[in-house]
């Protein structure tokens, strides 16, 4: 029985409370669809010693943990991209150079918080009201956000009346969103689609096709 | 003594398969199954000895919502238990197969029905006929596993050991007010998960422990960790009060001042009757210890259960497993007798479904991934997250 488990370099702390649950589940998702021969989507495993700048703090983490992952989710915010770019490339570089394991970019077009908004749908189910008053741009356009964190606060203000700042509120709507999106709404999301893609083929090349 | 437990289709389980050592402590977070581990055992032995209405009673659940429901709400079709158990030197080690379906039962109505069991030595050169499934229903009960043909001494004897460890498994998620409560002379001596009938409880302890040098037996032992664990009193007594025909349980303090079960802390009253399960014998399934604890006494306590379950070893002494959110865990037990619990996801066609995983600590030094183990062993990074109490991970 083929079992496929991840860890996750990721920027920071609010990252986990959405990415290794929606990446878990759109995993899953995306198992069924492509990989029959898989049976199992482990639990993915988030690795804040790793930092997420610079190859050398990414590979003494990686260390430690070796044996137990199959692939090395990569995320960093995707704006500014003057400034990831270059970061970006620099871990492809030294991932492809050597690193054993396949490493896949989770790289949304500006921030995370722009694939918390792309199903409308989860928000409502999430935030308990009737519908949203002003939704956010659907699918693709929610690339187009250009303060995706803004938008998220602005949400749960106006659409629910939560403060933002309170403890527990913006961990806990994360989490929920995370558990609650509908895996088909995000795939219409090109940044999103892009790791979806990428996903496929770091499996392929692990022969997971095969089973 | 049970030494493997392997479930398949109960609750949250799927092939899931665990060694268990005489001592042995379940950490994860909230539904993470460790308290399904508990239910499960506490199940296959009361249906094995008693019967599964009986065993119904003793867990958390309807007989259909046992059966494990998959990702899209439907349930499996039958659960598969199978235990292995070291017997005396001269019987060896034996494994207890049982799969069971939900169909009708001898009284006609639906319920969970017996579908095949098997008996056999660990090595499979040995197998006791246990009689056909259907043989065994009887009305409303179905019994499970009880001495059905008698075709030699050594099979009869391997029954009734196998019988009474599953009678011997004790599960307990103690409550205060079950805890205070006084007996009745008279009344169960059984301790129930609760912790009812602790006075009764105590007295029998005495009966089956003391002897002429000692007579007080095990609730000796009892009482001078209790003064070692709760500062504030000196000694407890089980009194028996023949005018009001009841028995309860009385402290008394340094300063000669005696104290009703009723006006104890509830951490006191867990220690008393954790200690008091420890000096027991059989299999104690103990959930969450650290409940109204202090942790420097979770701590000993943790210490005192590892140490009573290696000195009486083997089929008649006393084993031990713990389920805990306590971080303290990790520091004073040996990590061979820690298993870290979380949910995973199976793929069942086109249908992902969320189950439990049992994994062993890595040791310092030690391999990541062990070929007998299903899954890779429990990392530093993970066991940081356990430790500061957080469901992220730490930075």
């Amino acid at each position: 029985m083929r079992s496929v488990s991840c860890v996750l370099i990721r920027e920071g702390p609010s990252d986990d409370w959405f990415l290794p649950i929606i990446l878990r589940r759109a995993l899953e998702v995306l198992v069924i669809e492509r990989f029959p021969a898989c049976r199992e989507v482990q639990e993915i495993r988030s690795l804040p010693a790793a930092g997420n700048q610079h190859p050398d703090t990414v590979h003494q983490a990686l260390v430690c943990e070796r044996g137990t992952f199959d692939i090395v989710l990569y995320h960093h915010d995707g704006a500014p991209a003057a400034k990831s770019d270059p970061i970006i490339d620099r871990m492809r570089e030294w991932a492809a150079d050597g690193l054993g394991e396949p490493m896949v970019a989770v790289v949304p077009m500006r921030e995370t918080e722009a694939w918390l908004l792309a199903d409308a749908e989860a928000l409502t189910r999430v935030l308990s009201v009737r519908k949203l008053r002003r939704p956010p741009a659907p699918g693709a356009a929610v690339e187009t956000c250009l303060d995706p964190k803004a938008a998220v606060n602005e949400l749960l203000k106006c659409e629910a009346g939560l403060n933002p700042a309170k403890p527990g509120v913006l961990r806990n709507f994360y989490v929920a969103v995370a558990e609650t999106a509908d895996i088909a709404q995000l795939r219409k999301v090109p940044a999103f689609q892009r790791w979806w893609n990428d996903m496929i083929d770091a499996l392929e090349g692990l022969g997971y096709h095969y089973g | 003594m049970i030494t493997r437990i392997e479930i398949d289709g109960f609750k949250s389980f799927e092939n899931f398969g665990l060694d268990l050592p005489p001592f042995l402590v379940l950490i994860g977070t909230n539904a993470s199954g460790k308290s399904n581990l508990v239910d499960a055992l506490t199940f296959i032995s009361a249906a094995g000895t008693n019967s599964v209405d009986y065993a119904l009673r003793q867990v958390r659940g309807d007989a259909y919502g046992l059966f494990r429901r998959r990702g899209d709400g439907v349930s499996v079709p039958r659960m598969r238990f199978a235990l292995e158990f070291a017997l005396t030197a001269r019987l060896g080690r034996w494994r207890y197969e049982v799969e069971l379906v939900w169909g009708e039962r001898g009284d006609g109505l639906e319920g969970i029905v017996l579908d095949h069991q098997r008996l056999h030595s660990v090595d499979g050169s040995i197998e006791i006929d246990l009689g056909s499934a259907q043989a065994l229903r009887r009305g409303a009960d179905e019994l499970l596993l009880f001495p059905y043909r008698r075709s030699g001494r050594d099979e009869e004897q391997v029954q009734l050991e196998i019988l009474t460890d599953l009678s011997r498994v004790r599960s307990f998620h103690l409550e205060a007010g079950a805890l205070r409560a006084a007996d009745r002379i008279g009344g169960s001596s059984t301790l129930e998960a609760t912790g009812r009938s602790l006075p009764n409880y105590f007295r029998s302890l005495i009966r089956r422990t003391q002897s002429d040098m000692r007579p007080l037996g095990v609730v000796g032992d009892i009482k001078m960790h209790l003064v070692g664990l709760v500062r504030e009193f000196n000694d407890f007594e089980v009194i028996e009060d023949d005018q009001r025909r009841d028995v309860r349980i009385e402290f008394a303090s340094p300063y000669g001042e005696r104290i009703g079960a009723e006006f104890a802390s509830d951490g006191t009253l867990r220690l008393l009757a954790l200690l008091a399960v420890l000096h027991d014998d059989g299999l104690a399934l103990i959930e969450e210890p650290e409940n109204g604890v202090f942790p420097e006494r979770l701590r000993q306590l943790l210490a005192i259960a590892r140490g009573r379950t290696t000195e009486q070893p083997g089929s008649d002494g006393l084993q031990v497993i713990m389920t805990s959110h306590s971080p303290v865990v990790l520091d004073v037990v040996p990590s061979e007798n820690i298993v870290y619990f979380d949910m995973t996801t199976v793929i069942e066609g086109d249908v992902a479904s969320r189950v439990t995983r049992a994994r062993r600590l890595r040791e310092p030094g030690g391999p990541a991934k062990v070929e007998s183990e299903r899954w890779s062993r429990v990392t530093d990074s993970e066991l940081s997250r356990f430790r500061a109490g957080v469901e992220e991970p730490v930075g």
